[in-house]
């Protein structure tokens, strides 16, 4: 007999040695001691990685049993949940003593007869790792040697797990650090183009921990999330996800997206309210999202030092493993490897577009100089080539050449302006300054250009006097009324001042063009202009430079506009200590 | 007899000053603030024997201007000169199917003798 139990323990020995996962393990040591003992039924729990206690495999146990018992209820009235509660062994060896312990076993269902039974936890240090358990159908002995014996079976069951575990682990390490090595080295492949280093990003997550990646960014100064980029192994749940987020961009603050934005603190969602995810969809959205329901959600921050600049969301089927701990922390390593390569392309974007931005302004800088040039070069040799010219011919041609002379300076000022403003504020000369008056006289200075641009232009309002730059606010009307010409040819133009409690208001009204909503943000920014094809003349600085000016003087310049309607610019002006 | 010019360009300065120019060489002139203006002028007014045309313009382009110009065939023949700022010459000559272009600065003896090579003298 002794000889025999040893043969069953080499044997166990050799058959644990090349079983790697929780179900060969299970297998393995309840096969071996079901048949071994003559039990009727063997069960093994083990501890799942949620710490819940899972069935991990029997013998003799009915498919209904299986189903029903597949996560044991540790406060149950059963002798293995007693066992691995207390950590104490049962040994109980006739009928009488199991109903002694369990009174409940008396009702028990299960088709064969309960006549013993044996039950023993599963301990690895001070860590229980589950339990397994044996009946028999006829009184036992379980004497000594058959106690040391399944003793031993736990122990070597024990130490199987927690090698498999800790190879598990090591497994899951490497894999985690391959996906973080390789997302880093197509990061890196990927350089500064801000659609590829997104792409990549999503393709790693969802393929590597599937099955689906959003990316979703807040646009600098922007209040709201847009969706950047998004994978799905699926390429049809894919289309749909793209669909829905574009359509519902989420604001900082607002649902679980905007809440990680704002707060900077990721979002672990490993069983998803599904009907209330549904709930909360538009209903045109909502067949797509029965057809791919989502069981888990994972939102990370994407983090450059103490700023939020997106979100990274990875979701799954149901049907898929839950997200775990180790998962959101691997998406979270991800996200914050990403954040730095999306920050460094989005940068080098910002660069790009400025330097564009320059070029086309210089160009554009050539054109506008080269065009006075060529009418003042073309005059001045006229008036070389002809042989007697009359004195009021001549008087007209030089008043003509001076005009030229004069666009020149005015352009060269706006550019030497910029230079000044981009260095620094600007230095003003506050003085007594009529507004009104001082508008009326720019409409005069332009009735010239007016007229032959076909613009009626009427002057409203009352005198208004305030400190201020005479000559800067002088540009800034000039600007504001060049460009009401430019874009409102053929159309009446009104001017009006009103002093309205502490401030000047100028309003300048043009029925023309109008600003197209798109290009609202930029008009005021510096070598930004509203119609790109540069076919209207002009450095593009003029707005520009009024803001500055008007900042300096403590106002405000604001505008309204609609496009084919006309555009109203608005410039409020504190009328300081008169 | 006075061969006519027709100079298009939005800039009054420069159209102003081309006209004095030409004037005072001997040419008639006429003059549009851009191409839709130019069009106008071609077929309703006296047939120019060149058109002096500026590339930048708002509402109708010089791009645009030829290209309707040229799918009109009773103006499509008249020649054109182009006037521009632009660095790309050659690309934009070819596009627009011009001969001859004067590179804004131009002096007075590149103009005149560019469209004198359209006009009988």
């Amino acid at each position: 007999m002794a000889e025999e139990r040893a043969r069953q323990l080499q044997l166990l020995t050799q058959r644990l040695a090349s079983a790697l996962s929780r179900e060969e393990i299970g297998n393995v040591v309840i096969g071996q001691a079901h048949e071994y003992l003559g039990a009727t039924a063997s069960v093994a729990y083990f501890e799942a990685l949620d710490g819940t206690m899972c069935l991990a495999a029997s013998r003799g146990v009915t498919a209904d049993s299986i189903r029903t018992r597949a996560i044991l209820d540790l406060d149950a009235p059963l002798p293995l949940c007693r066992v691995i509660r207390t950590g104490k062994p049962l040994w109980l060896r006739n009928r009488a003593e199991i109903l002694d312990e369990f009174p409940d076993l008396a009702a028990t269902t299960e088709s064969a007869p309960l006549e013993a039974l044996a039950a023993i936890a599963l301990h690895f240090g001070e860590h229980t790792l589950g339990g397994i358990a044996f009946s028999f159908p006829r009184p036992m002995e379980l004497d000594e040697p058959t106690r040391s014996l399944v003793t031993t079976f736990a122990l070597q069951c024990a130490q199987a797990l927690e090698r498999a575990r800790l190879y598990d682990q090591e497994r899951r390490a490497r894999a985690r650090l391959e996906i973080l090595a390789d997302t880093s080295d197509r990061l890196s492949k990927a350089q500064l183009d801000l659609t590829a280093v997104l792409d990549t990003i999503c393709r790693e997550v969802a393929n590597r921990m599937p099955e689906s990646c959003t990316v979703n960014l807040v646009p600098p100064g922007g209040d709201t999330l847009e969706l950047a980029a998004v994978h799905h192994i699926d390429p049809e749940a894919e289309a749909g996800i793209r669909a829905t987020l574009n359509d519902t961009p989420a604001r900082i603050g607002e649902g679980m997206l905007g809440r990680v934005a704002e707060t900077g603190q990721s979002m672990f969602v490993p069983i998803v309210d599904f009907q209330a995810m549904l709930a909360a969809t538009k209903p045109q959205y909502r067949p797509h999202l029965e057809r791919f329901p989502v069981g888990g959600i994972l939102i990370v921050p994407l983090r450059v030092a103490d700023r939020v600049i997106g979100t990274i969301t990875a979701s799954r089927h149901p049907s898929r493993p839950r997200y775990t701990v180790e998962d959101h922390r691997l998406l979270q390593d991800i996200a914050d490897r990403s954040a730095f390569a999306i920050e460094n392309a989005r940068l080098f974007q910002a660069e790009q577009h400025a330097r564009r931005l320059r070029d086309d302004f210089l160009s554009i800088a050539g054109h506008e100089l080269r065009t006075p040039l060529t009418a003042l070069q073309l005059q001045v040799e006229t008036l070389r080539s002809a042989p007697a010219i009359k004195p009021e011919l001549l008087a007209d041609r030089l008043n003509k050449t001076l005009r030229h002379v004069k666009r020149l300076d005015a352009l060269i000022t706006q550019l030497l302006d910029v230079t000044q403003l981009t260095r620094g504020r600007l230095a003003l000369t506050p003085e007594r300054v009529d507004a009104q008056q001082l508008a009326f006289e720019i409409v005069d200075r332009y009735r010239e250009q007016a007229r032959r641009a076909s613009c009626e232009i009427t002057c409203h309002g009352a005198s208004v006097i305030g400190m201020w730059d005479r000559s800067r606010l002088d540009q800034v009307i000039t600007n504001v009324l060049g460009n009401a010409i430019k874009y409102g040819a053929g159309h009446p133009i009104d001017v009006r001042v009103a002093r309205e409690g502490t401030h000047c208001r100028i309003t300048v009204h043009d029925r023309g063009l109008g600003i197209d909503p798109s290009a609202r943000e930029r008009i005021f920014d510096r070598f930004e202009r509203a119609i790109s094809d540069r076919n209207y003349g002009g450095l593009g600085l003029g707005l520009w430079i009024s803001r500055q000016i008007v900042d300096a003087l403590g106002g405000k310049i604001t505008f309204e506009s609609k496009a084919g309607v006309g555009t109203t610019f608005d410039i409020a002006l504190p009328l300081g200590d008169v | 007899m006075t061969s006519l010019v027709l100079i298009v360009d939005d800039d009054f300065d420069l159209r102003d000053t081309l006209s004095d120019v030409l004037q005072d060489a001997g040419f008639a002139v006429a003059s549009a603030g851009d191409g839709i203006e130019a069009l106008d002028y071609l077929r309703t007014g006296e047939r120019p024997a060149v058109i002096l045309l500026d590339w930048m313009m708002p509402r109708c382009n010089g791009s645009q201007f030829r290209s309707e110009q040229l799918a009109d065939p009773a103006i499509a023949a008249i020649p054109v000169v182009l006037l521009t700022a632009d660095t790309r010459r050659e690309e934009k000559m070819a596009e627009l199917g011009v001969e001859t272009y004067l590179a804004k600065p131009c002096d007075r003896e590149t103009l005149l003798a560019a469209i004198r090579k359209y006009t009988p003298t």
